[in-house]
């Protein structure tokens, strides 16, 4: 069979795939009740200035940490600033880390898994030994060193958890694509003369996508409470800019004058880590059953 | 058939399966006789139905999907479906022992051969572990496992599938059972080995004096070992009868196309005989006789309605309109 | 096993060796100079020189980094900065705190996630199967410091049951580790759960069965055991993400454990301090890992004879 003919082959077999796929992820009414979650939340972040009640900055000072009321939802923070509001524009901090860092982690990890797994040998030694030293250290340890050392900012924390990561996945990446390379077609493609980068990129990377779908659907979560944790420790998105993590932390201060302002962020962090940990369980059953300790 | 009391007497066993794509009619109204020291053989193809009748005799059937519909299953004239759950748990191991079709994955990985074999004894026997320990060994060395002190301290994958599939028949037998209920035993062996271990259970069954269900799809394994034959299609019995009998002159189509598609040595045949089409799904059954869609000499009665099962002369029992003109009666489930 | 013991060791080794690589090389590419942090700003150039040169922070970094090295095997990672003690004498001392948390953490954890998870399966599709769920997902995705500030709110101010902070009486070892093993408590229900029902529906519990054995026998026996391999295996994860996590439940409840060691040093920039807070918390996880793999033989036969799989 032609290398052509080989990958038409492979292809019908994923269209046929991903078809079934989102056939039984349909059925799902949970993911689905996830995924307009998360759609909406994507909206309102894009559109947080037409929806929030206050521009972000606004301060209140008549109303100063006060509980929630008709002109104030959620209630105000210390500066009188409506903490629906910030609510509402710290989404855009939450959805963007799991965007960017994400897109950080998958790069490194397809990357350097792919490697270890395609080469083996010595190479897959000695990217496994790299892999093993960055997963020794605690998540979130790690990413507050990194942020110690890139100093704080929105951009320094996409890189901290985007570098944080990136194990998890090169491991999973790695045992798949060792599996892949006996495959007929890999042998084909290798057999006509295709490049190791080009059968990498064109034929391995294709084949994990499914798990790289799940296995990023999982990790978004994380990266969120991991920017969370940050913001809340002082290390990560530095006021005014609104983060829930650092809604959290300054609502700590607060805890007797206006209970609910740590509650309602803390709600949001929640429903969002909830929404994309059900929808990436439903992607793995639909998709990747497989990787079911994950 | 003889007039003694046999030792397990099955009347009319309905098991079905609720699924979301309907009932499946796993096990349809069947009845057969387990005679005292003698070995039955059920036959057919996967999904006729054999392995569902040996779990049903242990309830052993999944609930849910699984239920035993209807039907008696008495063991020396007691209603082992009647049975509480723990006078089951007694019957389970101690007067019936099973054997499964995987040696490969139905011992327990994490245990040595030892502490699966005493597990039984322990349960049904009142016996310190001392003595259990004894008995597993011994156990061992009758089913022909070369040093048996040092096998108890194994485990399972440092056994070969013809040893663990001893292993299995010492665990079934710990407890002197009456009836060893064997789900195609061999089937996973290669053929040497499947012989060594059907003449293994030829020759404990003599020992012991248990009788023995035999489940498989070959027929070959069934001529080595059955006295009586009970031939199983959709969850239905197809003809029931004294093995010889039935072997040299099958009286079902189904059953006469079963014996075709054995490879036979002797004969130079060219190409295997192969019974076309496949067995109908179990939730959607073809109206009339349930094997008419592959029947050879299909008239166009069969089409319309099911046959009943009925006996000849001799006493065997055949369902098809070929035999007899009786018809099924209607369902209590229809 | 022997072969599969020193394979081990030297990786854990050549890990270690890694750690301290990574952990040196992140806090010395920081800008700025530790010793003018150090000083304040308030000495001369000669002055901060002079004390780079005595603290040997003049020499080229591989020289730097094999005398860090050289004392850390020693466990000795210099003074602070600013506390002018052994930064070991610091972290022992934090992590008798951290590590007494952790442990309970990790009791709470295994005991509560483990049992419900055990119960899930065993009551499957039934409604405490449901409610064990529904709890634990939603524990999943509850970070442990909005949950401890809840605690906080609820059994501290509200409720007055249990104080808000410190670790003064025992009971104020409550809410941390309620609110940091929650999480871990609720994944371990879902692994168990999975792993359980996995192992049901294997051919040696349809076995067990025809045995005699009854329903809680095949579970706490035959399933339990297998089950408990992939469980064993989330272990030294958990313990890497307990170690993680309570540095953000010290902060709350001002516990002087070594997270909130860390993160003060972080602060201040006493670079001591975080270099040896690093490298001993990815230590302790690196160790309780190699500790682990070896007791896989425990309950995974096929391991005992022939060593894990490559993970």
């Amino acid at each position: 069979m032609s290398i052509k003919a080989n990958a038409n082959v492979q292809d019908a077999a994923y269209t046929s795939f991903y078809h079934d796929a989102f056939v039984r992820l349909k059925k799902d009414k949970v993911a689905i009740a996830c995924l307009v979650f998360i759609v909406l939340l994507i909206l309102v972040a894009i559109f947080a200035p037409l929806i929030a009640p206050y521009e972000e900055g606004y301060q209140d000072t008549s109303a100063i940490l006060e509980g929630p009321s008709s002109k104030h939802w959620l209630g105000t923070d210390e500066f009188g600033r409506d903490i629906l509001t910030r609510i509402i524009y710290g989404s855009r901090i939450s959805l963007s880390v799991g965007l960017i860092a994400e897109a950080i982690a998958v790069t490194i990890g397809v990357f350097l898994g792919a490697l270890a797994g395609y080469y083996g040998g010595k190479i897959d030694a000695v990217i496994s030994r790299i892999i093993e030293v960055f997963a020794s250290f605690p998540h979130i340890l790690f990413a507050i060193v990194i942020m110690f050392v890139l100093g704080t900012g929105v951009i320094n924390v996409f890189l901290a958890i985007g570098f944080v990561g990136w194990t998890g996945i090169a491991r999973i990446i790695r045992a798949q694509v060792m599996q892949l390379k006996e495959k007929e077609f890999v042998e084909a493609a290798r057999a006509s003369g295709g490049s190791d980068l080009k059968i990498i990129l064109r034929h391995l990377i294709p084949n994990c996508l499914s798990t790289i779908i799940v296995v990023v659907t999982m990790a978004i979560p994380s990266d969120i409470m991991y920017e969370a944790s940050l913001s809340f420790l002082g290390l990560g998105v530095q006021p005014p800019v609104s983060s829930w993590g650092e809604m959290i932390s300054m609502a700590r201060k607060y805890l007797r004058t206006n209970p609910t302002y740590s509650v309602f962020p803390g709600i949001a962090l929640v429903l969002t880590v909830l929404a994309f940990n059900l929808l990436g369980d439903a992607l793995r059953d639909a998709l990747d059953p497989k990787l079911k300790n994950l | 058939m003889t007039d003694k009391q046999p030792l397990l007497k099955v009347r009319n066993l309905c098991t079905y399966f609720y699924t979301d794509e309907g009932i499946v009619y796993a096990l349809d109204d069947v009845s057969f006789d387990v005679a005292r020291g003698q070995t039955l053989g059920i036959v057919g193809e996967s999904g006729s139905g054999k392995s569902v009748t040996a779990l049903s005799i242990m309830r052993l059937v999944q609930t849910p999907p699984g239920r035993i519909v209807s039907g008696t299953v008495e063991l020396l004239g007691d209603d082992i479906l009647k049975k509480s759950k723990k006078e089951m748990k007694q019957i389970r191991g101690g007067k019936i022992g099973m054997i499964f079709q995987e040696p490969m994955t139905s011992l327990n990985p994490v245990y040595t051969v030892g502490n699966q074999i005493m597990e039984s004894i322990l349960l049904h026997g009142d016996c310190d572990r001392k003595q259990a320990r004894e008995r597993a060994i011994e156990m061992l060395r009758l089913v022909g496992i070369p040093l048996p002190e040092k096998r108890f301290g194994e485990y399972p994958h440092q056994l070969s599938g013809g040893m663990r599939q001893r292993v299995m028949i010492a665990i079934a037998l710990s407890c002197n059972p009456q009836l060893l209920i064997c789900d195609e035993p061999t089937t996973a062996l290669d053929v040497t080995i499947q012989a060594q271990i059907l003449e293994l259970i030829n020759e404990l069954k003599q020992k012991t004096g248990a009788s023995v269900i035999m489940i498989t799809h070959d027929l070959g394994v069934i001529s080595r070992v059955a006295d009586e034959v009970l031939v199983m299609y959709a969850g239905k019995a197809m003809e029931y009868g004294s093995a010889r009998d039935v072997f040299t002159q099958p009286r079902h189509p189904y059953t006469a196309a079963l014996l075709k598609s054995i490879p036979n040595l002797e004969d130079d045949v060219e190409r295997l005989h192969v019974i076309e089409g496949m067995v109908p799904s179990l939730s959607k059954r073809p109206a009339g006789c349930l094997f008419n869609p592959r029947c050879k000499h299909v008239m166009p009665v069969c089409r319309e309605k099911r046959p009943a099962l009925t006996a000849g002369p001799d006493g065997r029992l055949v369902r098809c309109f070929l035999q007899s003109d009786a018809i099924e009666k209607e369902e209590a489930h229809a | 096993m022997l072969k599969f013991t020193l394979r081990r060791l030297y990786q854990t080794v050549i890990v270690l060796l890694g750690v301290t690589l990574v952990t040196f090389i992140m806090v010395n590419v920081v800008p700025g100079d530790p010793v003018a942090v150090m000083l304040q700003k308030k000495a001369d150039d000669a002055t901060i020189n002079r004390i780079r040169e005595q603290m040997g922070l003049n020499d080229p970094l591989p020289a730097q980094y094999f005398r860090f090295l050289t004392n850390a095997v020693t466990g000795d990672f210099g003074n602070s900065y600013f506390q002018k003690k052994p930064v070991m004498e610091l972290i022992l001392r934090a992590f008798s705190v951290t590590g007494t948390l952790a442990v309970l953490v990790l009791a709470f954890a295994i005991i509560l996630g483990v049992l419900m998870g055990t119960l899930a399966a065993v009551f499957r599709g039934k409604w405490v199967d449901r409610v064990i769920m529904m709890i634990s997902t939603l524990g999943m995705a509850a970070p442990s410091f909005w949950l401890a500030i809840i605690l906080q709110l609820v059994f501290g101010l509200t409720l007055k049951w249990l104080p808000i902070s410190g670790l003064r009486q025992p009971s104020a070892y409550i809410m941390p580790s309620v609110a940091l093993g929650m999480i871990y408590a609720a994944s371990l229900a879902r692994l168990t759960r999975t792993n359980i029902l996995d192992a049901m529906n294997q051919d040696y519990i349809r076995t067990a069965r025809s045995k005699g054995v009854g329903e809680f026998f095949v579970v706490a026996k035959h399933a339990f055991k297998n089950a408990g391999i992939p469980i064993l295996t989330y272990l030294g994860t958990l313990i890497k993400s307990i170690l993680g996590g309570s540095v953000l439940v010290e902060t709350i409840f001002s516990i002087n454990g070594l997270g909130r060691l860390l993160v003060e040093a972080i602060m201040k920039r006493d670079i001591p301090i975080i270099q040896g807070c690093t490298v001993y918390i990815a230590s302790v996880f690196v160790i309780a890992n190699l500790l682990i793999d070896l007791t896989y033989g425990l309950f995974d036969p096929r391991i005992r004879v022939a060593g894990p799989a490559k993970r």
